[in-house]
C-alpha cells in the first residue's frame, strides 16, 4: 500500500511519539504465520500420563506443602524429644557443634511406585511427600513434563533405570532426583539406597558453596567432570550453597550421609551422593547425559 | 466462557478447556517464541512443548491470577532454553509487512498514529540492531502490547526493574537512530 504521508526523521520524534510510533510499526511487522499449536497439543499431551489427582492439587501448592512439612517435621521432632532419652542426647550434641540442626533420615527410603495393570490411580500420583524431602514420587517421563530443563540421566548400564524418581517444587524451575537402591556394582547403605542423583537449575561458586567453611571431618578435592570443575566432599557433609537463574543464593541440603560430588553440567548443578569412592563416582558422572 | 471457568476446568483435566485457552493465545506464544529463537521452526516446537508443560504445571496455578502472563513465561523460558541448548546467538531481523497492520489488526490504528513506510522500515530496522535483551523488552511492550505487570511475570524481574529496562532500551533505541538514521529502504519489505 502506497503510504504518502511526508517522512519526517524518526530522531526527531517525541519520548511520546517514539512510543506511539513503536506501537504502530508494531502493527506492521510481519511475524510467520501461527501454526495450529492444538494439533500437536493432542498429540503430546495423549503420551504423558494422566494429571494429578485433585488432593494432590491441593497439597502442591507450594505454600501448603511448606506449612505441612514444617507441621510434620515439628510433630516428629517433638515425639522424638518427648519419648526418646537418645533423641534427647542427639539434639544436645548437635547444639553443642552445629547450631540448631535437626536431621531426619529414614529407616528406609519411599516405597517405589508399582507397576499397575489396573485402572486405578497410581501411588506415583499419590498425595505424599518422601520421607527424604525429595519431593513428589513420579515417573520419569512425568519429571520432565514438570521441569523447565531437559532432565538429565546416568547413561552408565546399571544406573539407566532409576528405581524412583522425585520431583521437589521449589525450586522455581524444579529439582528432579532419581533413587537407585542396591546394584551389583553397588551396595546400598543401612536405609537401602544406594545412590542418589539430583539436578536443579543453578550454579556453584567454589568460595560461597559452604558459607563459613567445611564442617569438621569433611574434606574437599577440586575434580573435572565431563570437561567442567567439580567438588568431590568426603564425609558427612549437611548442605551447601549454590546461586539461582535469579542470582540469589539458596542452601541446599544433602540427603544421605555419604560422600557427595558436586558439579556443573549445561545450566545445572548435579550431585551425585552414596558409599561411593571417588573413582567410583566420577565414572558414573562421565555418563551424564 | 470466562476465561477463569476454562482454566479451573483445564486443572481439573479438562483438555478441551486448555484447548480453547490454547488458541486464544497461541498467536501470541508463538511469536514470544519466535523473538526469542528467531527460527519459525523452532518456535513451534518450543511453544508446543511449553503448552505440555503448562498443562501439567496448572495445578501450581493459581485461580484468579492472570493466565497470559502465566502461559507466556512458561513459553519465553522454554525458548530460552531451546535456544541456549543449541547454543547460538540469536539473528532476529524483524520486517514490515507488505499491507500496515494486516499482521495484527486487533488494535485500531488511529489517523494520527500512521507513520510513513519509511519511517516504519528506519524505526524497525533501529529496533534489529539493537542488542537481544532491549529489542525482546521493546517487542514484548509495542510490538505484542504486553502491560508492565505482564511483563514482570514473563521476564520473572520486579515491575520496577522492567520500567528501568525498557527506559534503557528507548535509550538505546534513540542512540541507534541517531547513529544510522539515513538508510530508508525505497521498496516495500516483506515477511
Amino acid at each position: 500500500m502506497e503510504d504518502n504521508r511526508m517522512y519526517q526523521p524518526t530522531t526527531g520524534l517525541s519520548n511520546e511519539d517514539l512510543e506511539r510510533a513503536l506501537k504502530h510499526v508494531g502493527t506492521s511487522v510481519s511475524y510467520p504465520p501461527t501454526p495450529d499449536l492444538t494439533i500437536g497439543l493432542r498429540e503430546r499431551l495423549a503420551s504423558r500420563p494422566a494429571m494429578p489427582s485433585y488432593w494432590w492439587t491441593m497439597l502442591w501448592q507450594p505454600r501448603r506443602a511448606a506449612a505441612l512439612i514444617i507441621i510434620f517435621t515439628l510433630a516428629v521432632a517433638f515425639a522424638a524429644l518427648a519419648f526418646s532419652p537418645e533423641a534427647r542426647t542427639a539434639l544436645a550434641d548437635r547444639l553443642g557443634l552445629r547450631g540448631i540442626r535437626i536431621w531426619y533420615m529414614p529407616a528406609e527410603p519411599a516405597p517405589s511406585p508399582q507397576e499397575n495393570n489396573t485402572p486405578e490411580p497410581t501411588p506415583a500420583l499419590a498425595p505424599t511427600l518422601s520421607p527424604m524431602g525429595l519431593g513428589r514420587p513420579v515417573s520419569p517421563e512425568e519429571a520432565q513434563a514438570l521441569v523447565s530443563y531437559i532432565i538429565l540421566k546416568p547413561t552408565a548400564e546399571e544406573l539407566e533405570q532409576p528405581d524412583e524418581t522425585f520431583v521437589s517444587i521449589p525450586p522455581d524451575d524444579g529439582q528432579v532426583s532419581f533413587l537407585y537402591r542396591a546394584r551389583p556394582s553397588l551396595p546400598a547403605a543401612d536405609n537401602g539406597v544406594a545412590l542418589l542423583f539430583t539436578q536443579f537449575r543453578g550454579d556453584i561458586q567454589e568460595g560461597a558453596i559452604f558459607g563459613k567453611g567445611l564442617p569438621q571431618g569433611v574434606t574437599l578435592e577440586r575434580v573435572m567432570v565431563n570437561g567442567a570443575p567439580g567438588f568431590w566432599i568426603s564425609g558427612d557433609l549437611h548442605f551447601f550453597y549454590y546461586r539461582d537463574p535469579s542470582g540469589n543464593i539458596k542452601q541446599e541440603q544433602v540427603r544421605l550421609a555419604a560422600n557427595t560430588l558436586l558439579w556443573e553440567q549445561e545450566v545445572l548443578t548435579l550431585r551425585l551422593e552414596g558409599h561411593l569412592t571417588r573413582d567410583e563416582a566420577l565414572r558414573i558422572a562421565a555418563s551424564v547425559r | 466462557m470466562e476465561e477463569s471457568q476454562l482454566v479451573e476446568q483445564a486443572k481439573a483435566g479438562d483438555v478441551h478447556a486448555f484447548e480453547t485457552l490454547v488458541k486464544h493465545y497461541q498467536d501470541l506464544a508463538f511469536r514470544v517464541a519466535y523473538l526469542i529463537t528467531a527460527e519459525p521452526d523452532e518456535a513451534e516446537d518450543a511453544a508446543q512443548d511449553a503448552l505440555v508443560k503448562a498443562y501439567y504445571a496448572l495445578p501450581r496455578f493459581r485461580i484468579g491470577a492472570p493466565f497470559r502472563p502465566w502461559l507466556l513465561r512458561i513459553v519465553a523460558n522454554e525458548a530460552q532454553n531451546r535456544r541456549k541448548a543449541a547454543g547460538r546467538r540469536v539473528g532476529l531481523a524483524l520486517r514490515v509487512a507488505e499491507t500496515p497492520g494486516s499482521q495484527n489488526t486487533t488494535m485500531p490504528i488511529p489517523e494520527d498514529t500512521v507513520l510513513a513506510n519509511e519511517q516504519r522500515h528506519e524505526l524497525l530496522a533501529a529496533v534489529n540492531r539493537l542488542r537481544e535483551e532491549d529489542r525482546l523488552i521493546i517487542a514484548y511492550r509495542y510490538f505484542l502490547e504486553l502491560t508492565e505487570s505482564e511483563m514482570a511475570e514473563t521476564l520473572r524481574c520486579p515491575r520496577g526493574t522492567v520500567k528501568s529496562r525498557l527506559s534503557r532500551a528507548l535509550s538505546r533505541l534513540r542512540e541507534e537512530l541517531l547513529v544510522a538514521p539515513t538508510e530508508v529502504p525505497g521498496g516495500s519489505h516483506g515477511g
